[in-house]
């Protein structure tokens, strides 16, 4: 199998000891498939997430980018125990949570909590405001009482930006904007450390992206929490995030501050995203030499001897055909800035910023 | 500039809905020339969709109605030609691609039989021939394997290479014009770059017109020369792409342009979102409708709709207000909390 496996401090601060709050290990989710017909059937694994390795500082954020089907979601899932993984770890706080029955999980949901893409999807559309904030709260704060409770969701509506006085209302009457700030409040509810944010803004309208862009950053500040953010609009990433990691095939090919993947990308497939990411300057995008890759991402459910961008990779050698680079510290970069690629300490050529 | 290719005048759609009459499209007049690529910019629900739809008469009626304006393609009003007429220019003439391309090709068709159909119906091609005409079109739309893969159905297709079928049917008559709709909102990055490059060079080799709808800033500035950005079914300004980027007049615009956070950007300045919510546009309110949004608005924009008028720059814009020189305040929407 890959051997993929990220050194052990990479990423998390070397200047606490104290236990990272999300700590992955060589986290692997494969779901099998059957398919063809029923006298030739065909049996493999799409190799979702292939030995993902991370860590979370509380107060961070982490960003994720890469295309769809690179396993950014999946990740999310799988640290969240909502998908099973195949192999590896994830901690919270240090505590493995695998293998954690659905009571014992309990505690910790209130812990980690999600924010989905599409506030149109993930809102109930027959409960109320109130009902659908209100929900977290009475499932693990049973004891309070209804007019507490009621306080407290009205209480979370003025914290995410909306009038409390919408209490009794439908998602219906709400505009997408102000459906993703209801979908924050009931994610706030229960009072979490950190929050996997899956395309929070990419189904919202340009000019309302920045305000739930702004509400995340000052939530962040206000009440210390982490984020996962998953999204594959560049810059949003890098205004919001401290580090970012970057995912192919279900792998993170480049790790680092946002500061080094932004301004010193040395994986060539971090280098041509961000090359291909079109800019609000005309200007510049006249001048701009692009990186325009050949073919697309190729399919998951095929295990690739050697780095699975071989095929699509600008500067492709024949090493790379043959076993997958590791994702380890680049030489001649940044602290704690890695890349999944034999030629990342060399591959200085590009500089797009 | 005396004969554009295509120009539309004054176009207005309604749409009935449950909450009454709505303008869809109010009074939107463009040109776009040959070889040119128009940009139209503006949040869902701004029209900018429905203005072309329209121009080919595509939107359904009822609930949808033209109710006034022309679209002159070549000199002729395609809002008023007979149907017959109109289907002889639709797909040849003028093509469109849509945006989502898993559900704007036909799940029970080969690709091939959909890339025949119209050099069939348009070209008069035969059989033959329009299968020959199809494999190259998809041979130049990068699909590999192309002759192979002409008698696979779409769903055998991922969404970069169904977006790449879409663009092949809508460039196999060599149109004058093309009307892109989003093609690329719902592709990676990388894809969308390989796209917009491929629009791009047919634009060269065969001069065809494109008008590119889409709300990603990034993409308008590396695809157009002009940029029309609508609001609430009116166009609130329309400038060469440069004077739209670097010298913006219109308080939307800039408000669009200052709420992106930018690539190069470290993280540490707050984004500026623009306040309160998309117009609904059965309720709109008087006088400018993003006047509760506008941090210039004054008296007047309560009361009285501004009109296009030029800037030295080039731009034409709709606002009462010189943003280059007034004081920005806050916004009524963003006192009376939504």
């Amino acid at each position: 199998m890959s051997g993929t496996v990220a050194s052990p401090n990479l990423g998390s601060s070397s200047s606490t000891t104290a236990a990272p709050l999300l700590e992955v290990r060589d986290l692997k989710v494969h779901f099998p498939f059957k398919r063809g017909t029923f006298l030739k059937p065909e049996r493999g694994f799409v190799r979702a997430v292939d030995g993902v390795s991370f860590t979370l500082r509380e107060g961070e954020t982490l960003g994720l980018v890469g295309e769809s089907g690179c396993g950014k979601s999946t990740t999310a899932r799988a640290c969240l125990n909502l998908v099973k993984p195949t192999s590896g770890e994830v901690l919270f706080q240090g505590r493995p949570i695998h293998g954690l029955g659905d009571r014992e999980m309990l505690p910790l949901r209130s812990e980690m909590q999600m924010i989905f893409q599409d506030p149109f999807a993930s809102l109930n559309p027959r409960m109320t405001v109130g009902k659908i904030v209100g929900e977290p709260l009475s499932i693990f704060f049973g004891g309070s009482s209804r007019r507490d409770r009621e306080l407290e969701v009205m209480r979370l509506l003025e914290l995410v930006g909306l009038n409390p006085r919408f209490l009794n209302r439908y998602p219906h009457e709400f505009s997408g904007g102000q459906r993703q700030r209801i979908g924050i409040a009931r994610a706030l509810a229960v009072r979490p450390k950190l929050i996997f944010c899956d395309e929070p803004v990419s189904a919202l309208d340009v000019s309302i992206q920045a305000q739930v862009v702004n509400l995340l950053e000052d939530l962040q500040q206000k009440l210390g929490l982490a984020y996962v953010f998953i999204a594959h609009d560049l810059a949003v990433v890098r205004h919001i995030c401290d580090r970012v990691g970057v995912m192919y095939l279900g792998r993170i090919v480049e790790l680092g501050t946002a500061e080094d993947i932004y301004g010193d990308p040395r994986h060539p497939y971090t280098q041509a995203l961000l090359s291909a990411v079109p800019e609000a300057d005309p200007a510049a995008e006249r001048r701009r030499k692009r990186i325009v890759l050949k073919g697309e991402v190729p399919s998951p459910d095929k295990q690739y001897p050697g780095c699975p961008f071989a095929d699509r990779c600008p500067i492709v050698q024949d090493v790379c055909k043959q076993s997958p680079p590791p994702l380890v510290q680049i030489e001649n970069a940044a602290a704690r800035h890695a890349a999944a690629c034999f030629f990342a300490r060399d591959n200085k050529t590009v500089r797009l910023l | 500039m005396a004969n554009p290719l295509l120009q539309v005048e004054n176009l207005t759609v309604e749409f009935r809905t449950d909450d009454g009459v709505v303008r869809a499209v109010n009074d939107v007049s463009f040109h776009v020339e040959a070889g040119e690529t128009l940009g139209v910019a503006g949040e869902s629900g701004s029209g900018k969709s429905v203005t072309n739809l329209a121009m080919l008469r595509l939107i359904p009626t009822p609930p949808g109605r033209i109710v006034g304006g022309r679209a002159l393609f070549k000199g002729e009003d395609l809002l008023t030609m007979t149907s017959e007429r109109l289907r002889k220019i639709r797909g040849r003439h003028i093509a469109m691609i849509f945006q989502d391309p898993m559900t704007s090709l036909n799940p029970l068709m080969t690709v091939a039989d959909q890339l025949t159909e119209v050099t069939r119906l348009h070209l008069g091609h035969t059989a033959k021939q329009a299968r020959d005409h199809a494999v190259t079109m998809l041979e130049r739309v990068g699909i590999p394997a192309a002759a192979r893969r002409v008698n696979d159905y779409p769903h055998q297709f991922s969404g970069g290479m169904r977006q790449r079928v879409m663009i092949a049917m809508a460039l196999s008559c060599k149109p004058e014009v093309l009307i892109a709709d989003e093609p690329t909102t719902a592709l990676d990055v990388t894809i969308q770059a390989q796209i917009l490059e491929l629009i791009r060079e047919l634009q060269e080799q065969q001069g065809t017109a494109v008008i590119l709808i889409t709300h990603d800033l990034g993409v308008m500035a590396n695809s157009c020369r002009r940029v029309a950005v609508m609001y609430a079914g009116r166009i609130v300004e329309e400038a060469p792409v440069d004077a739209l980027f670097y010298h913006p007049r219109h308080p939307y615009t800039l408000g669009l342009l200052n709420s992106r956070p930018k690539l190069e950007a470290d993280g540490s300045s707050k984004l500026q979102p623009i306040a309160g919510q998309p117009p609904n546009l059965a309720d709109l309110p008087a006088g400018c409708a993003f006047h509760p949004r506008c941090p210039f608005a004054i008296e007047r924009c309560r009361t009285e709709r501004p009109l296009l008028r030029p800037a030295p720059t080039g731009n034409l814009f709709a606002c009462h207000v010189d943003v280059t020189t007034a004081v920005p305040h806050l916004p009524q929407a963003a006192e009376v909390r939504t």
